[in-house]
């Protein structure tokens, strides 16, 4: 068999069949193909409109009217681009790097030591290096930054006038309405109102997307229910202050551990030395802090 | 007119068939002739062969899809030309004349044999397009009997052409896994 009888044969179909390809091909085009030239003037309006949209977003923000309702966009993060620039803004603000095993960085998930949002320095250990490793963090590295660097939760509870009771009311309100049971908050900060739009402060935390899932008004509070899907779902409460522009972070999801607990995950962890980090020793614990990021990346790089 | 009109006026021997053919169908024969040629004028020869085709062969013949019919002699027709052309483009004169010549020696190109193995061809295509999504049956059609552009394709099917590019590999992959599975029964 050749190309000229397989043209033939499909010369001498049936007719049936081919009037139905005639049909077909005898509608007017079912969607009008843009000639080509127009496609840069769509991007350029398109354009406009999105910081229109995001210069709205920012006069809504700055000029909020007491008591007015906003609503909040929280976009989607997309790890696959800018993962090296992202990776650097976590090192930078990094307080402590570990190195380790893997499989033993995973076992890091069941250490959740109590809500401790009276002390002064508490951290927050990402995980997602462990679990879906953004392209640009090495697999086993595990940074760990406190949260409020000179403002502890003790601090964020005074400047918002509320207790701890009070500040985990909200958060057990709502779960108990939506789920009819509650979970224990285990974590609480402070942020600034705009910092909701930044993603490596919140979103950059947890990864993949976010959405709003509930809005509402509660005494002085507006209040979000967030959920963040990304290596693990999870849904966090933000009540945003709209006079005094807070924004209060009440979340179970996040592994806090006092500090003093990094000795207990130091014994446990099994710390693999790398030539890339030195060693540093406090209070007879082993930290490996990360000697050079550029020289990190670079060579991860190659 | 309806088809069936047109259908009974060449049964009827009414020359008007021909001009009622030509008013209805005369663009798309006339599309499908210059996907085959290139050129306007032997398309528009194509076409006009087509009329007097038809004309010769209705009656006997009756058409269930009068539309499909016309197109499949365009088709022929047109292939016909187009490989006489190809045939003057390649020497011409006097060479093609001894080279016709000569190929009264060989044995008759179209014997009963290479006659069957076609409509066998012809029948396995036939029931893999009927075991298509009909997407896939109208663009391999589309491309393959009427020789539309693939862009043209996208355009009428309301597609990307390189989603149409995709459904035609995909197609013509299954089709060759087909017709290789059919030869080994």
């Amino acid at each position: 068999m050749n190309k000229g009888q397989l043209f033939a044969a499909i010369g001498d179909l049936d007719e049936g069949l081919l009037e139905e390809t005639a049909a077909a091909m005898a509608q007017s085009p079912a969607r009008p193909v843009r000639p080509k030239r127009h496609v840069l003037w769509i991007a350029a309006a398109l354009l406009t409109l999105l910081l229109a949209a995001c210069g709205w977003i920012a006069y809504r923000i700055q000029l909020k009217e007491p008591n007015e309702k906003s609503v909040y966009q929280v976009n989607a993060v997309d790890w696959t681009s800018g993962a090296e620039q992202r990776a650097e803004i976590s090192f930078q603000r990094a307080a402590m790097i570990l190195h380790c095993d893997t499989g033993k960085g995973n076992e890091l998930h069941g250490f959740r030591p109590k809500l401790d949002v009276t002390n002064k320095r508490v951290g927050v250990m990402t995980f997602y290096a462990a679990i879906q490793p953004p392209p640009a963090l090495k697999p086993g590295t595990f940074l760990v930054r406190y949260l409020d660097v000179g403002m502890s939760g003790e601090e964020a509870l005074a400047t918002a006038r509320l207790s701890v009771e009070q500040a985990a009311s909200y958060y057990t309100k709502y779960w108990i309405a939506e789920e009819g049971e509650t979970t224990p908050l285990l974590m609480m900060e402070l942020l600034d109102a705009p910092m909701l739009y930044q993603d490596d402060l919140i979103l950059g935390e947890f990864g993949g997307e976010a959405e709003i899932v509930s809005h509402w008004m509660e005494d002085e509070y507006e209040c979000l229910a967030i959920r963040f899907t990304g290596e693990m779902t999870s849904i966090h409460l933000f009540l945003f202050h709209p006079e005094e522009q807070y924004l209060l972070h009440l979340s179970a999801d996040a592994a806090r551990f006092d500090v003093s607990d990094l000795q207990t995950i130091a014994d446990e962890t099994e710390i693999i030395r790398s030539k890339l980090y030195v060693e540093y020793k406090e209070n007879g614990t082993d930290f490996y802090i990360l000697s050079d990021p550029e020289e990190w990346l670079h060579t991860e790089k190659r | 007119m309806t088809d069936e009109e047109i259908v009974d006026l060449y049964w009827q021997r009414s020359e008007t068939a021909i001009q009622a053919t030509e008013e209805k169908y005369g663009s798309y024969c006339l599309t499908i002739a210059s996907h085959m040629l290139a050129d306007l004028q032997d398309a528009e020869e194509s076409v006009n062969d087509t009329w007097l085709a038809a004309w010769n062969r209705i009656p006997p013949t009756r058409p269930q899809y009068l539309r499909a019919y016309l197109g499949k002699l365009c088709r022929s027709i047109s292939v016909s030309r187009f490989r006489a052309r190809a045939s003057q483009k390649r020497g011409g004169g006097e060479i093609t004349v001894a080279l016709d010549e000569l190929s009264e020696c060989l044995p008759a190109p179209e014997t009963p044999e290479s006659q069957l193995e076609l409509r066998e061809l012809t029948a396995s295509i036939q029931r893999f397009l009927e075991g298509c999504p009909k997407r896939e049956r109208v663009i391999f059609t589309a491309r393959y009997f009427y020789v539309y552009p693939i862009e043209e394709i996208a355009k009428h099917l309301g597609m990307k052409a390189a989603t149409v590019r995709t459904v035609l590999h995909r197609t013509r992959k299954k089709l060759r896994e087909d017709l290789e599975k059919e030869e080994l029964q």
